[in-house]
């Protein structure tokens, strides 16, 4: 699948014929969550590439189904990188990386994907391609559809592109040490868990009203 | 809103630029201690604005009740001038505001008559001599404990005495740094005549001359809070005359409240053709004792051990921006430890005469200083102002506290005299 | 008009002195930091404690009446007003709950003030990082509301990365935890999207904050530029370095004379062009390599001075200039509209060229303050209130402006909020479906859309508004600027 009209028509085709989809990018972590009993795969794989990368701006944006090593490869070439350094190999997807909130040991310095995602495009349950955030650092306008998105586990809408906040490597470590937070200290990625399961409810039922999205790989709490 | 001004010609009317220059930002909240206190708005510098301009672009009358009000509350104590980026000149505003509500009217009865007794001298000092042989007697000190009003007065007058023992000594000095004129002022050589002999003592000390200005009287600083701005001119041409007949220097005060009027004499009068020249001229040579002192040196002491710890009076920090001069003084005592009081920048509550008309928030302030006092370990209080002697002294006394209040100058010259 | 029975109700929970409902009262209520709107609530009631604001906002929820939340009224987008609203003041709410320096982090009610949280960290060598220029008076629970930025969250990052969990009032009365004091995720990131939610899906009743450790050194520097252009250079070329400086600030000729003419002058040359305010902080050596090395940049963009503070108290006194910049606006005219757009960093000289191109085609002056390491810019105009023509030549020039830095890839707002004041240019950022689906992350929330009504999303982009003629009739609109 490649580009959000093609992803969009899936979607959509899907609801009509009640079709449940699982999100897939790579498919290196098809078991981190509950099992997903789903009728087909929609797979992001295919959609890759860098669609915009100015250095000097420091931000970088990519479609979901790059991988990480293609887009360290990429930012390695001027000394820079998304300062995200999540578990497993670098054939993951940033798809998935931003879908499930995946982070390493850097976060206790930069944070999670949470803090380096300044904005997406998403094709939400209902079809429709949202443009979530911006492409600059620093943006407050309107309600975070981004926040929202990352962690959701594709659960709410499939992530189509990203921008990522961009740091330099030559940056002086020193000059970050009094940043060191306690937490989260090495590898992790949001739970997929109901946590407040009435506003849960209602976001999936605005989102994805048709419940074609991952199911069951939210999971009731224990 | 209403667009077109009901009545041009009010002292308000006149403050228009002043008006303008807010933009509303609210730098100025945390600044001010009756929105600290009251926590409505409408008790801010920034919300007093809003009412203000309400009045003078008659979207309301001058009879509204919430309006004068917020009005009245007001201490004055300019806190939020030195927050104000805009440089709103909030003093003037609320004066001009008062003086536009009731045409120079005291908001009570018992205000009114004591500002009359202030500008009628004979009044005064027959008033002044009875306080003064109260406060020679235990009476006050058996009082002080009596709640409410009464008892809170009998604590004030029991504040004026000096709490260290302090020889006599004879003041010698060249006069070379020039010639002085000591304005007395009401409630200082009235009730803290000691302290008015020590300024002149430790001026002469560090080589100013002191010159007397005989006719001199009250400054008029009660009356233009209150907003009786004719008053207030009525004194200030008076004393820019006696002044002027000193020949001296320098018109120097120990009384902030009383040095922020003088140094704005000029304002006062601005409307003024006659006297605006010579209401300039005089108020450019106002200075707090403290900055006469801090421009010389000034000569240390004896040795004094004491914890001090310094609070600095509205009327100097925020009206007069003096802030370093004082410290300077009470930093050529040797043996003077001082120690940093939180807030010191805060009002206390006495604001000339608002501790009589609005005793409630007044005591809600004065808590939260007497608090900061507590932490600070002090064992003396050192502020530059009769009003907050009085005020912090009776507080302390009523809460049987051990710290007293004291003057700067007066430690100096206790320092002198026991050199 | 509520109800009289309902201020009754309110009244008896938090007191009659703290229930206004006269129109003199209610003026000081009409604005927060932005003069030029005014809306008149209905009721003011400032609650005076946790149980006090959950009984409040119940008695509110059932009668469906709407009300708007408001901190210190520092905000800069008109956000905490409407009209016929019962307004929520949360000022009164200013404990410091808890202070846990071990686990770096605090928990304090909504009206605590940025400023006196630091105050309160500052013997325990840690601080809590966003500080919005308001921090002297701005409240945290405002700055959860907008998100809020600073100078330093070009380093440290904004509200948003430093607020570990919030215990959430929703505008039915049902309390929410969101988030997790000890850093823990798990399920839908409720708590990113309260953040800077601008009032419209709840009310904080005490938010969790992460701290960090204070830098062992901090070197400040005024860099001063005889042309604004050379010093957009050294923006550029600083954040390009890869040195990551704690805070870089620009202020053009326009606000360096009006912060020397305040009693917060801070030494800055009045005949520069621009300068620039740069920090750098770390270990000593380091915080030296880096000042160092923009010190290098600096001048090879063509700046004539670079002074670096000696002292602590030369740093403050630069600091206080920018800080106050904002508010000394006041001395050129007793209104001024401020924007807050944000551009890609290398757009930096274009686009502030495009502005001043704006501003002259329209007859106004600008002013420009702004975040340049983050591409925050900050014009400003100053305006009088009576010349309707100037207003309409101000408000046309704002919306060139906008349109220019949206179209240089940027956005609306960086830290101020959409607020009031921006929302007539969210559509010129988002289409029309990411404006329906923001709708729908609200109704999530707030069902009723009673909180902060007629902010941030313009209301013809909700589905529900599109699906029912009836709520398009009573519609007031999407509030109008005076």
């Amino acid at each position: 699948m490649r580009g959000d009209d093609v992803i969009a028509a899936a979607i959509r085709d899907a609801i009509t014929n009640h079709v449940t989809l699982r999100i897939v990018g790579c498919g290196t972590w098809l078991d981190a969550g509950a099992p997903v009993t789903a009728d087909a795969y929609l797979t992001l794989k295919e959609d890759s590439g860098i669609i915009a990368y100015v250095p000097d701006d420091l931000t970088v944006t990519a479609r979901a189904g790059t991988t990480l090593r293609e887009l360290a490869e990429t930012l390695g070439a001027n000394d820079q990188w998304i300062a995200l350094d999540p578990e497993g190999d670098d054939d993951a997807t940033l798809g998935a990386t931003v879908a499930t909130c995946s982070y390493g040991p850097a976060a206790a310095l930069f944070g999670t994907p949470r803090d380096q995602v300044l904005g997406m495009t998403v094709v939400l349950g209902t079809g429709d391609v949202i443009h979530a955030g911006g492409r600059v650092v620093k943006n407050v306008a309107g309600f975070d559809l981004t926040r929202l998105m990352i962690g959701a586990w594709g659960t709410l809408g499939v992530i189509t592109e990203i921008t990522f906040r961009v740091r330099s490597r030559a940056m002086r470590k020193d000059s970050m040490a009094h940043m060191r937070r306690p937490f989260p200290a090495s590898y992790g990625f949001r739970e997929p868990i109901i946590v407040n399961p009435r506003l849960s409810a209602a976001l999936k039922q605005r989102f994805d009203p048709a419940g074609i999205l991952n199911p069951g790989i939210m999971r009731e709490p224990q | 809103m209403t667009t077109m001004p009901p009545c041009a010609d009010t002292p308000l009317a006149r403050e228009q630029a002043g008006l303008d220059a807010c933009v509303h930002c609210g730098f100025c909240l945390q600044a001010c201690p009756t929105y600290l206190a009251l926590e409505d708005e409408n008790d801010s510098p920034r919300g007093r604005i809003v009412l203000m301009r309400a009045l003078a672009d008659g979207t309301l009358p001058p009879s509204d009740a919430d309006l004068r009000e917020h009005i009245d509350r007001c201490l004055g104590c300019r806190a939020c001038e030195t927050a104000c980026p805009s440089g709103v000149p909030y003093g003037h505003l609320l004066e001009a505001t008062r003086a536009t509500l009731r045409g120079g009217q005291a908001p009570t009865v018992a205000a009114r008559a004591l500002l009359r007794v202030f500008s009628h001298r004979p009044l005064m000092r027959a008033a002044m001599a009875l306080a003064r042989l109260l406060a020679a007697t235990p009476i006050p000190t058996l009082l002080m404990k009596l709640p409410g009003r009464i008892g809170f007065g009998m604590a004030m007058l029991a504040a004026t005495e000096f709490p260290l023992e302090r020889a006599k000594y004879r003041a010698e000095g060249n006069g070379e740094n020039g010639s002085a004129a000591l304005l007395l002022g009401c409630v200082m050589e009235g009730l803290f005549t000691d302290t008015n002999r020590a300024t002149e003592r430790v001026l002469i000390r560090n080589g100013y001359e002191m010159v007397a200005a005989p006719s001199q009287g009250c400054c008029g600083a009660l009356h233009a809070h209150a907003g009786d701005l004719d008053a207030a001119r009525r004194l200030a041409r008076r004393n820019i005359e006696a002044f002027e007949r000193s020949g001296a220097r320098y018109v120097v005060t120990n009384a902030a409240g009383c040095g922020a009027m003088m140094k704005e004499y000029d304002h006062l009068l601005s409307g003024d053709a006659e006297w605006s020249e010579r209401a300039r001229a005089v108020s450019s040579r106002v200075r707090d004792v403290s900055e006469l002192l801090a421009a010389v040196g000034p000569q240390s002491g004896g040795v004094l051990p004491f914890t001090v710890a310094y609070d600095a009076p509205c009327h100097l920090q925020h009206a007069q921006r003096v802030t370093t001069a004082p410290i300077a003084v009470l930093e050529a005592i040797p043996g003077i430890q001082l120690v940093p009081l939180d807030e010191s920048d805060q009002c206390c509550g006495s604001a000339g005469i608002y501790n009589l008309i609005e005793p409630e928030t007044s005591n809600a302030v004065l808590a939260r200083k007497l608090d900061r006092i507590v932490a600070s370990h002090a064992s003396l209080v050192a502020t530059g102002n009769p009003g907050c002697l009085m005020q912090i002294g009776a507080g302390l006394l009523r809460s049987d506290m051990q710290a007293r209040v004291v003057h700067p100058i007066d430690l100096l010259d206790a320092s002198y005299a026991a050199d | 008009m509520l109800d009289a029975s309902v201020v009754d109700r309110l009244r008896s929970i938090v007191g009659d002195r703290y229930v206004l409902v006269r129109d003199a009262e209610l003026l000081a209520y009409q604005s927060d930091g932005l003069p030029g709107y005014h809306k008149r609530p209905s009721v003011a009631v400032f609650p005076g404690s946790r149980d006090e604001t959950i009984d409040v906002v119940r008695a509110l929820a059932a009668v469906g009446a709407p009300f708007v939340s408001r901190g210190a009224g520092t905000g800069l987008s008109g956000g905490a007003l409407a009209d016929d609203v019962v307004l929520l003041g949360l000022h009164r709410l200013k404990g410091i709950l808890d202070m846990d320096i071990a686990r770096m982090r605090a928990t304090v009610e909504p009206g605590v003030v940025n400023a006196t949280l630091n105050k309160r960290l500052g013997p325990h060598g840690v601080f809590y990082a966003p500080d919005p220029s308001s921090e002297a008076a701005c409240t945290i629970g405002g700055n959860v509301a907008e998100n809020s930025g600073g100078p330093h969250c070009l380093k440290y990052g904004v509200t948003l990365n430093h607020v570990l969990a919030a215990t959430v009032l929703l505008p039915d009365g049902e309390v929410l935890e969101l988030g997790d004091r000890d850093g823990g995720m798990a399920g839908y990131d409720l708590l990113g999207a309260f953040v800077g939610s601008e009032g419209c899906f709840g009310v904080a009743l005490d938010v969790t904050v992460r701290l960090t450790r204070r830098p062992e050194s901090v070197r400040t520097a005024l860099a001063d530029f005889t042309s604004v252009a050379d010093a957009a250079r050294a923006t550029s070329a600083i954040v390009a370095s890869g040195v990551v400086p704690a805070a870089l600030e620009f202020m053009d000729n326009g606000t360096i004379r009006v912060v020397e003419e305040s009693i917060f002058a801070a030494g800055y040359p009045a005949d520069a062009a621009a300068i620039l305010l740069i920090e750098v902080d770390g270990s000593a050596e380091g915080a030296d390599a880096d000042m160092e090395l923009v010190r290098g940049l600096c001048v090879e963009c063509g700046a004539r001075t670079v002074r670096v503070a000696a002292n602590e108290a030369e740093r403050t006194r630069l600091w206080q200039g920018r800080k106050k910049a904002f508010g000394a606006m006041g001395r050129l005219a007793p209104n001024l509209a401020v924007q807050d757009a944000v551009i890609p960093r290398t757009q930096l000289t274009q686009v502030l060229a495009q502005l001043h191109a704006i501003a002259d085609s329209h007859g106004v002056t600008v002013c420009n303050v702004f975040h340049a390491g983050d591409g925050n810019l900050h014009p400003n105009i100053s305006y009088a209130d009576g010349d309707a023509d100037q207003a309409r030549r101000v408000h046309e020039a704002m919306g060139a402006m906008m349109k220019a830095c949206v179209d240089a890839g940027g956005s609306i707002t960086g830290e101020h909020g959409v607020g009031l004041d921006k929302l007539q240019y969210m559509p010129m950022l988002f289409d029309e479906p990411t404006l329906a689906a923001m709708c729908d992350l609200r109704s999530a929330f707030d069902p009723e859309r009673r909180a902060n009504p007629g902010k941030v999303v313009p209301i013809h982009s909700c589905r529900e508004w599109l699906a029912a003629p009836s709520l398009r009739s009573a519609s007031s609109g999407d509030g109008d600027a005076r």
